[in-house]
């Protein structure tokens, strides 16, 4: 178990490093750097900025001395003092930009992920022990639809019918009168009364992706010779389909932490546009449309490091659920 | 002189069929069958002969594909006689029966066992189901156990993993979970076909003193004649879903009935005989059960058939007492060659 | 006693539809067990209904392009219809839709339109209109169905908020759209056919090597992904430059999965005794791969293919929706989804999501198309 630990973490930490070159390579992609921005944006509003000027933020940025001398310089600082640069557009540092929706983008893909899974595996098991029943085609056929409109289409049909039926639109994740108050119980039920409808434009593909994966599985796996064989001792459905097919088609179920996070936080970058979300989708957009890169970049890096850690997540739940994956029989 | 045992398990006319993509395949065709009680009954056939699923059908454990048609199958333990195909599939008596009354292996051993838990633990819960042990008690009847089957080492092999044992270790700890009741049958489905020799050997001498100590009746699923030949007291042969020879094993080998069980028998190499010369095969293959041919569903393949006769009626059963019989146009109805 | 071969009795001979079997090609095979799955067979043709349509695309769109009507901005869908009994001179037979009458709400300003019964449009079938070429090549002026006089309003889906006939529109889009799906995963497919094959091909380093790529690739959130990349595209570049960009920015994140199964399926083949005779029969490692191993499995590849176009397209219309892709004046499903993102607008034009309703249909079409496949794929399977 602890080789197994110990190769996971390595392999995260390289993951971590690969990714961080990526999300150099996209900062530096637009044609100039963050002075020249800066100093096109002075222009533009009548001010110049001193060669002094200048040269003390190219210093601060490293943004002298080769491409690989840059990424060294941008990597420390982000290590060793948590420096992700500045952001042009809001003109304050990238940290204090993202570090308020963070918090919320992460409590919105984890509510949302507990809910898709509390909502797809009792479906997706049902769909596989009843194959062929009516629940199991409906579930199908919703799942072919979930997976087949992208989930900014669930939000414009969703806003659609709440204008024509309610004539408004909900945004944001709280009312106005609760929205400066502190935590308390009106607080949290008027939050759960808005984060539903994130959660299920958000959370639709994923439950139609998982109630597929989890069908397949557990009808692959009601098939094996283990389950004949435990019928042949005597042992009762419920237990026996709780104590073998279902273990068994549980796996796969944990390693999607690893794709459905992902998923999650890009559903979020398509309805925190549309709804408003104190998020960080719609300043992912917004960066990115005004090239505010180092914003951007950072963004684009603290999502994949969450995906990452959600990976190593899973992969040490499965060490613990799977003991082939623990005692090294397997991968 | 078997006429006077008393009957276990007693199947007739089983029917079970399967649904496939090219239409109903009837893989038992009308199966009698019995298995008394102390003895060892061999089913011997090639591949599809409908032998595993027959076996698979007394504890109703075909899948969702298939169905048992017809027929009954009579259980006759301790108490009452009753049908088995007439129980609550979901009820307590076939639980009990299964894994209780009757214990069952597997031909792939590992397989048929959950790699996720540890044997102990498939042994134990199986243990409590049948015995209403408690869980420390479990525990120790189950290391005895895994012990008389020949497992070294049981104290630390108890919280071993399928994948962590052998073959012919698994083998060992199914055959543990399916005796740990004390069935008065254990049926074997070709047990040995996935082990290596040595094994195979060894696990027949298992199997063979179990069956001696727990003086239970074994109902021995396998196409190896020279199996059948070290552990059988009655045969069965089967062809296309039917039973088309039973016989007490000596006589089966001393005198074939059957054209099938005799080009059977003649394919099996001998010490010495058969040095340097081709061995006699059976010619075509066994037919797709969906296109059975016509009257005795052996005749295209056999070297005796009556031509206006076996391709179009099927054969009658022919008894010749003494608990032999076959399905074959060739004898009459009083037993003698017609 | 004995029977000789000649008079062997009839039980002996196959059914014809057993010789029918053994003999096929494995193609016929897929084919007759695609052929049983109806869903699968149905959308086929609607996949190759839609690639005629984008062949087609000027001729079967009433309008151009660029056929802007001021007069007529977020204009509702008209009916067809085949005969009117209350025109001026009681029943007619012909096609027609009825005009608009428009009312503006003198406070929002804002204009809507209504069906006027009085006012007639004819409608033809193969009507002139305006001119374009076909293919690129040959110059027509007729097309599939359109109003009498060009002048005259048909707008049988509707208008866009600049006025733009939806239809004509969405027969553009789905040139666009469906095109970047299949040539994107056409470019993604040489890329993880080859990187695929090598890797379970020869395995040991080489196959670690493409493994940890494909996982790291795997590993950065996609859209995140794209969207930085296609963010860095100069805002001045050409619709035609950013078109052939984005999918192969597309296709650069997508050939990760195709890969995995291409490495998966020659992982499996590689100790098969006919690769084993084909490499001592002297081919070549490319030969083996591509000329041996390869045509075992194209059912799987055209499966795999046909259930990684839908991944693609859904990719597109997401991003140039959220403006990061496809720029007008390309139009694409994405496209004409951001003219309804707007609630305002939203909530009084309910047909600009028609353009959703096709990407709905065409990425279910790919995905039963490509489920049908991949379970015919295996005809012996059963």
């Amino acid at each position: 178990m602890l080789r197994y630990l110990g190769r996971r973490a390595l392999y995260m930490a390289a993951t971590l490093l690969a990714i961080s070159l990526v999300v150099f390579v996209i900062i530096n992609l637009p044609p100039g750097d963050y002075v020249t921005a800066l100093q096109s944006r002075y222009a533009a509003q009548g001010q110049g900025l001193t060669v002094q000027d200048i040269e003390n933020l190219r210093v601060r940025y490293g943004l002298d001395g080769n491409l690989l001398q840059q990424y060294w310089h941008w990597f420390t600082q982000i290590v060793l003092h948590g420096d992700l640069g500045m952001s042009f557009e809001h003109e304050k540092p990238v940290s204090q930009v993202i570090a308020p929706r963070l918090g919320w983008t992460i409590a919105v893909s984890l509510i949302t992920l507990l809910v898709t899974w509390a909502l797809a595996f009792p479906i997706g098991v049902y769909s596989a022990v009843k194959q062929h029943s009516v629940g199991d085609y409906a579930a199908t056929t919703v799942g072919f639809l979930g997976l087949a409109t992208p989930n900014f289409l669930i939000a414009l049909v969703f806003i659609y019918f709440s204008v024509t039926w309610f004539g408004s639109v909900p945004s944001g994740l709280c009312s106005p009168e609760w929205c400066d108050a502190s935590w308390n119980l009106g607080k949290l039920l008027d939050l759960l009364g808005h984060l539903w409808i994130p959660m299920i434009v958000i959370g639709t593909g994923g439950v139609a992706g998982l109630v597929r994966i989890i069908r397949n599985n557990l009808l692959d796996e009601l098939r094996r010779p283990y389950v004949t064989a435990a019928r042949a001792r005597g042992v009762p459905e419920g237990p026996l389909l709780r104590r073998y097919p279902l273990r068994v088609a549980l796996n796969p179920f944990v390693s999607t932490i690893g794709w459905i996070l992902p998923l999650l936080l890009v559903g979020d970058i398509v309805v925190g546009q549309i709804l408003s979300l104190p998020t960080l989708g719609p300043i992912l957009l917004g960066s990115l449309k005004s090239q505010d890169m180092y914003l951007a970049g950072s963004i684009i890096m603290v999502l994949s490091v969450v995906t990452v850690i959600g990976t190593l997540i899973s992969d040490l739940l499965l060490g613990w659920l799977d003991p082939r994956i623990r005692l090294g029989h397997q991968r | 002189m078997e006429q006077t045992l008393k009957p276990l398990l007693e199947i007739s006319g089983l029917r079970t069929s399967f649904d496939t993509f090219d239409g109903k395949v009837r893989a038992v065709d009308g199966v009698d069958l019995e298995v008394y009680a102390g003895r060892t009954l061999c089913v011997v056939g090639e591949s599809g002969c409908g032998k595993s699923v027959t076996a698979r059908s007394i504890l109703r454990l075909v899948e969702d594909s298939g169905s048992i048609d017809a027929g009954s199958i009579t259980w006759h333990g301790d108490g009452e006689p009753f049908d088995i195909l007439s129980l609550d599939p979901r009820g307590k008596r076939l639980q009990r029966l299964r894994g209780g009354d009757i214990g069952m292996i597997f031909q792939e051993p590992a397989a048929s066992l959950l790699p996720l838990r540890t044997i102990g633990a498939q042994l134990i819960e199986t243990l409590r189901i049948h015995t209403g042990l408690d869980k420390r008690a479990a525990r120790a009847r189950a290391v005895e156990l895994l012990d008389a089957v020949g497992i070294p080492d049981p104290k630390r092999r108890i919280d071993a993993y399928p994948f962590q044992l052998s073959g012919g270790m698994c083998q060992r700890a199914m055959i543990a979970i399916a005796l740990c009741a004390n069935p008065s049958l254990l049926i074997a489905d070709e047990p040995t076909t996935a082990l290596d020799v040595t094994t195979q050997a060894r696990i027949l001498d298992l199997l063979r003193d179990l069956q001696a100590e727990h003086r239970m009746a074994v109902m021995f699923i396998t196409h190896d004649l020279g199996v059948v030949a070290e552990l059988a007291d009655e045969v069965a042969v089967m062809y296309l879903g039917r039973v088309v020879e039973r016989a007490p094993v000596d006589e089966l080998f001393a005198d074939p009935k059957h054209p099938y069980t005799k080009a059977l028998l003649a394919s099996v190499p001998v010490l010495g005989r058969d040095r340097g010369r081709d061995l006699p095969t059976i010619p075509g293959t066994v037919p797709n059960p969906l296109h059975r041919p016509s009257g005795c569903s052996f005749h295209p393949r056999c070297a005796e058939a009556v031509a206006g006769k076996c391709d179009i009626d099927a054969p009658t059963e022919v008894d010749f007492g003494g608990g032999r019989t076959a399905e074959c146009v060739l004898y009459d109805t009083e037993g003698a060659r017609a | 006693m004995t029977l000789k071969e000649s008079d062997a009795p009839d039980g002996m001979t196959p059914s014809p539809s057993e010789v029918r079997r053994t003999r096929a090609s494995q193609r016929q095979l897929v084919w007759w067990a695609f052929k049983k799955h109806r869903l699968a067979l149905v959308s086929a043709w609607l996949l190759a209904a839609m690639l005629v349509v984008i062949a087609l695309c000027e001729f079967v769109a009433p309008f151009s392009d660029r056929h802007r009507d001021s007069e007529y901005t977020t204009a509702p869908p008209q009916v067809l219809k085949l005969w009117d009994t209350d025109g001026p001179d009681g029943f007619r037979f012909g096609l027609h839709v009825d005009g608009y009458t428009s009312e503006q709400d003198p406070r929002s300003l804002r204009i809507t339109y209504e069906a006027d019964p009085d006012d007639r449009v004819d409608v033809g079938l193969f009507v002139k209109g305006e001119e374009y070429e076909l293919f690129g090549l040959i110059p027509m002026d007729r097309h599939l169905i359109g109003p009498k006089d060009v002048e005259d309003p048909m707008y049988l889906f509707g208008t866009t908020t600049d006025g733009q006939d939806l239809l004509s529109q969405l027969v553009y889009a789905t040139r666009v759209s469906a095109s970047v799906g299949i040539i994107g995963v056409l470019l993604a497919f040489l890329l993880g056919i080859v990187l695929g094959a090598v890797s379970g091909y020869f395995g040991g380093w080489i196959d670690n090597v493409v493994q940890r790529l494909i996982e790291l690739i795997m590993s950065v959130p996609s859209i995140p992904l794209w969207l930085g990349l296609a963010a860095a595209l100069p805002a001045t570049m050409g619709p035609v430059g950013r078109y052939f960009i984005i999918t192969t920015i597309l296709a650069l994140v997508a050939w990760t999965g195709l890969a995995r199964e291409v490495r998966g399926r020659f992982l499996a083949l590689r100790s098969e005794e006919f690769v084993t005779s084909a490499r001592l029969d002297g081919s070549s490692h490319a030969r083996v791969m591509f000329r041996h191993m390869l045509p075992s499995f194209s059912s799987h590849v055209i499966a795999a293919l046909s259930l990684s176009i839908p991944g693609m397209i859904l990719a597109e219309t997401a991003l140039s929706w959220l403006g990061m892709g496809l720029r007008p004046p390309a139009v694409s499903w994405g496209v004409q989804l951001q003219d309804a993102s707007k609630w305002s607008v939203l909530s009084g034009a309910p047909w600009l999501l028609i353009p959703g309703l096709c990407v709905v249909l065409v990425v279910l079409a790919f995905n039963f198309v490509g489920d049908g496949l991949r379970d015919a794929a295996d005809p012996y399977k059963h």
